[in-house]
């Protein structure tokens, strides 16, 4: 069994992928939600699921393993004329589903930065 | 009997007649001269009438005089004709000013015959809705001699051919027969009969209104289905994402209230309606039954028919990832009634993720069959509560990446073959600490490959 104690940047392609996968099952289940509404499976939050016009990607920039735990460094891009976006339900609901590749407490998320990459989001 | 004989024999002759007289009075050249139209011409008139009935395989294009005896020309050919060779004409149209004799007239007349034997087509289309709709229309139009094609047009342009609604006939009919418009009859059985409403129009609409009773509450022998309610939109939100299928006994039987048949739909009280897409399969009441015993304790044909429809339903929006929401969703249903071994036989060979949750109470051992491995295309596999065993074959995955085995307290030692696996990033095996479930190998990868994780 391996512990690494050290801090020691690890290959984000993996954790890239898993993210992405989690994305598109968020996605697909707003998608149930839209058409079915109450009787769709799953209830995902209405807002996190009006986020998805807006953001655009996830970019996993750093993933450091301490004590075991994946900790991924992450930046939301998104697109929309107003300048801030609250994306804490967005990473809540991408957590939950994350445990699917990664499982239930082996990872922690890092907000680093949400970047709006409408070039009018200042009027 | 003799009378009816001497109409029939009557109509005959006069059908044949009409084209002779036509042809004569048409085609026919004067002694010395020639006739008003060609033959090519005249058969276009014919064939623009939609009450005209050619013989099937007949060509149109190569048909000859000769061949016009099986050819029976419709009652509104000679109003074609009348308006093809003298039209009435708007005030100052230049086949009214010029000429008869002038190059000018000949040349106008050419234009306007092309373009009358062009717009044939909108005539005939006219002519259909006038031949339908003719009850409709203002009592003072419904004498097709007193019409030009324009103002028949007018007359007809605000209705549509699309057929939207059955009449009472053929709702009677449907009541004993089950076959209403809209709906299709896809299964009959020896007790149940099955229907399919795919239609996602007026049409199926009012199929679906139909086989529900119209909303009428079971204690009137009806259902209380949303999609049976004639001024909601719910079906339209259903049949967007797949077929209904009705399901209805071959005789009267109750489901609540007494009534063995239904006061608006003539239908048995007691039956059912499927939707897969939303895994409703709901009774009269509207609730949801035991699919697997309705399958599994009525006839096995009806189990059998149901069969790809629930395949279908296996896989995502994409097709390329299988969720088994054990045991209340659809595909769980697949496996209760089937199997798993079917269930596996059946999935898609490009699928890319394979989730399996066991959300129910009682844990499930199954044993991954060995076949897992043709599922080449699987990038991320995830059985929650459901696994005792993983075959060697896995390890013939080449894309796969994330193994996720979590709550599986049968679960025995995964293959050892997995550390050799290049693209496996993530095992996830959460409590296998101590119970030797994971081989040395993979350990000893860990240690070695940054790439590569194992958490438990």
């Amino acid at each position: 069994m391996k512990i690494i104690i050290t801090e020691d940047q690890l290959k984000t392609a993996v954790f890239q992928n898993a993210v992405d996968m989690a994305l598109d099952d968020i996605k697909q289940k707003c998608d149930k939600i839209n058409d079915l509404g109450a009787d769709a499976g799953e209830i995902i939050s209405f807002d996190v699921c009006d986020q998805l016009e807006s953001i655009k990607r996830i970019e996993i920039v750093t993933v450091y393993k301490t004590n075991n735990i994946i900790e991924m460094g992450l930046i939301v891009y998104y697109d929309s004329i107003f300048p801030s976006m609250d994306v804490g339900d967005y990473l809540y609901e991408l957590e939950h589903h994350l445990r699917e590749y990664l499982g239930k407490g082996n990872f922690k998320l890092k907000l680093l930065n949400v970047i709006n990459e409408n070039p009018r989001s200042d009027w | 009997m003799s009378i009816r004989f001497t109409n029939i024999l009557k109509n005959l002759i006069m059908e044949q007649s009409r084209f002779q007289v036509l042809y004569d009075k048409f085609v026919k050249p004067p002694k010395g001269g020639r006739g008003i139209i060609p033959f090519e011409t005249l058969v276009a008139m014919i064939a623009g009438d939609p009450s005209s009935r050619f013989p099937d395989g007949m060509d149109i294009d190569t048909i000859k005089p000769t061949d016009m005896d099986r050819v029976k020309i419709g009652k509104y050919t000679q109003w074609i004709l009348k308006n093809f060779i003298t039209p009435t004409l708007p005030e100052n149209h230049p086949l009214l000013v010029l000429d008869p004799n002038s190059g000018q007239y000949k040349q106008a007349l050419k234009e306007y015959q092309n373009l009358f034997l062009e717009n044939l087509y909108k005539v005939t289309g006219d002519l259909e809705k006038f031949e339908r709709f003719k009850n409709r229309i203002p009592q003072e139009f419904r004498d097709i001699n007193k019409l030009t094609p324009t103002t028949l047009y007018d007359q007809v342009k605000d209705f549509s051919m699309e057929k939207t609604k059955a009449t009472k006939d053929e709702k009677k009919e449907a009541s004993k027969t089950y076959e209403h418009p809209g709906g299709k009859v896809v299964y009959r059985g020896q007790d149940w009969t099955v229907v399919k409403i795919s239609d996602t129009g007026q049409i199926g609409k009012d199929a679906a209104c139909f086989y529900g009773g119209s909303y009428q509450e079971p204690s009137k022998g009806e259902t209380r289905w949303c999609t049976s309610s004639p001024g909601l939109t719910w079906f339209d939100r259903y049949i967007k994402d797949g077929p209904l299928y009705v399901v209805i006994p071959n005789k009267g039987a109750v489901h609540s209230g007494g009534k063995e048949y239904g006061d608006v739909s003539g239908l048995p009280a007691l039956r059912y309606q499927f939707h897969f897409p939303s895994n409703q399969y709901m009774d009269p009441s509207d609730h949801q039954i035991n699919l697997i015993d309705f399958l599994n304790t009525n006839e096995e044909g009806l189990k059998q028919f149901f069969k790809p429809e629930f395949m279908s339903s296996l896989t995502g929006e994409k097709g390329t990832k299988v969720q088994v929401e054990y045991p209340n969703d659809s595909a769980s249903k697949f496996i209760a009634l089937y199997g798993f071994d079917e269930f596996f036989d059946s999935l898609p060979q490009n699928i890319q993720r394979f989730t399996f949750k066991n959300s129910g109470k009682d844990k499930i051992s199954l044993n991954v069959p060995n076949d897992i491995s043709k599922f080449k295309e699987l990038t991320a596999i995830n059985f929650v509560g459901c696994v005792a065993s993983i075959p060697e074959s896995i390890c013939d995955l080449p894309k796969l990446q994330y193994l996720s085995l979590v709550d599986n307290p049968n679960l025995q030692q995964i293959p050892e073959c997995l550390a050799n696996m290049p693209n496996l990033m993530v095992v996830n095996i959460p409590g296998a600490s101590g119970k030797n479930i994971i081989p040395q190998a993979l350990y000893d990868r860990d240690n070695t490959d940054d790439d590569f994780h194992i958490f438990e």
